[in-house]
């Protein structure tokens, strides 16, 4: 995965990873922390943005996973599914195999000639009673 | 005009925005960027000509080949003018010093001045361990094995003191860096230093030394079974049961899936082309006064 040459991202990014505390889950195996419990949660919410397109969450957890989703689908335009890394990284960051197919079909040739970045982030407003975190909506462009 | 604000003062208006039809202070001002865009503009009367040339497109082989002109990842350690004057430095080193491509596991010769030395120089020969640094901070460690004792020196790239870099064998090995020859068998690590120089094809691709090494008993250097070495065997046999679960348990193998983490710690393509095709140039540049410059007469 070293391999990998990355373009540049269209969006404003974080020089910091989040460490995503509230991701801490009880599992029959045992408890799921740390980078490992991160990583795991990062993988679910990108395979959900690509099924729905559009996702409501929490700002900052829809901010870190929209980096991944940008660089997936930067990588996948680039290099196509018959690239060898490309493939290893796709078939670990997207969970639900029947995605993979509606990635390179579907979304691929959608942002072929895009510019900018390729998704969205909103902040909700604040709804009476809210929570203390900032809402937000994530999406991809181009969606109906 | 003193006058005029005499009466300004005197006369009971305390309205003065009516009067001197300014409403804040700096409206009268424009930003940097509004009138950069005017300039440039098609619309204005007044166009300002700018002369654009064609970028200079590196080579590809430029990235293995100077990879450490590219600077530091390390967001907070960036300077981009310091960066510039390195570059600057590093490169009229370059044109006084043949400084050849080598890789982590390839055989080199330097030879450096020595007041001390008998003949004022000094060479050694050993294999590249590793590669270290930035700019002009560049460096990397020799060993070999003298008189039954293991030697490694680190050398600056740019040090002035170096006269010159010979690549006796231009090599690959399966890691990046080699420090485990320091617990393997001395044999692996010991290089005559009258040996002759293997010649490389100019363009043929740099071969990949796939040697496999086994590794002494403890105590190590370093902990060798928590670093996924490919170079290295029979690690097993000196570890206790106790070794093996921590280092499953510490074991991290989603991290080079972290592509966000990866880019984080790399430069990206359009930076490092940028970068190289600003060295291309200078590159280019040099060769044509070197091509110019006439002999000097000696009389």
């Amino acid at each position: 995965m070293n391999k990998i040459s990355f373009n540049a991202l269209k969006h404003a990014y974080r020089l910091r990873h989040r460490n995503l505390k509230r991701v801490q889950e009880r599992l029959p195996t045992g408890y799921r922390i740390g980078p490992r419990g991160r990583i795991d949660y990062l993988r679910n919410s990108v395979t959900n943005l690509f099924r729905e397109e559009r996702v409501e969450g929490t700002w900052d957890y829809l901010d870190e996973t929209r980096g991944y989703a940008e660089l997936i689908l930067q990588q996948s335009i680039k290099n196509g599914y018959d690239h060898e890394v490309t493939k290893e990284m796709v078939d670990y960051w997207i969970v639900e195999k029947d995605i993979i197919p509606k990635l390179f079909e579907v979304l691929v040739p959608r942002f072929e000639d895009y510019d900018t970045a390729y998704t969205k982030l909103y902040t909700l407003p604040y709804v009476y009673p809210g929570g203390p975190k900032r809402m937000g909506l994530l999406e991809l462009k181009g969606n109906f | 005009m003193s006058v005029f604000r005499r009466a300004l003062i005197a006369s009971n208006i305390r309205n003065l925005e009516c009067y001197c039809g300014v409403q804040k202070r700096f409206s009268n001002t424009l930003f940097d960027g509004t009138l950069e865009k005017h300039r440039r503009s098609e619309l204005s009367h007044d166009r300002e000509k700018t002369e654009s040339f064609p970028p200079f497109e590196a080579p590809k082989d430029y990235k293995k080949k100077y990879p450490d002109f590219l600077p530091n990842a390390d967001w907070k350690k960036r300077d981009r003018i310091t960066e510039k004057l390195e570059r600057k430095d590093m490169l009229r080193r370059r044109a006084v010093l043949n400084i050849p491509e080598f890789y982590p596991g390839s055989i080199l010769a330097i030879t450096v001045s020595d007041p001390y030395a008998p003949g004022k120089y000094n060479r050694f020969v050993g294999i590249c361990i590793a590669k270290n640094g930035n700019g002009l901070r560049t460096s990397f460690t020799l060993r070999n094995v003298v008189d039954n004792i293991g030697v490694e020196i680190l050398y600056e790239l740019y040090n002035p003191t170096i006269q010159k870099v010979e690549v006796l064998k231009l090599e690959k090995r399966l890691d990046e860096e080699l420090y485990y020859l320091r617990d393997c068998d001395p044999k692996y690590s010991t290089f005559n230093f009258n040996m002759e120089p293997v010649q490389h094809p100019p363009g043929a691709p740099i071969p990949v030394n796939d040697i496999v090494l086994k590794i002494g008993p403890r105590p190590w250097n370093q902990k060798w079974h928590r670093q996924n070495l490919k170079g290295v065997e029979g690690l097993d046999e000196h570890l206790r049961e106790v070794e093996k679960k921590l280092a499953e348990k510490t074991a991290e193998p989603w991290e080079k899936y972290d592509i966000m983490k990866t880019y984080r710690n790399s430069i990206h393509e359009e930076e490092s082309e940028r970068i190289l095709s600003e060295v291309y140039e200078k590159n280019l540049h040099n060769q044509k006064l070197k091509e110019n410059r006439k002999p000097l007469k000696m009389d």
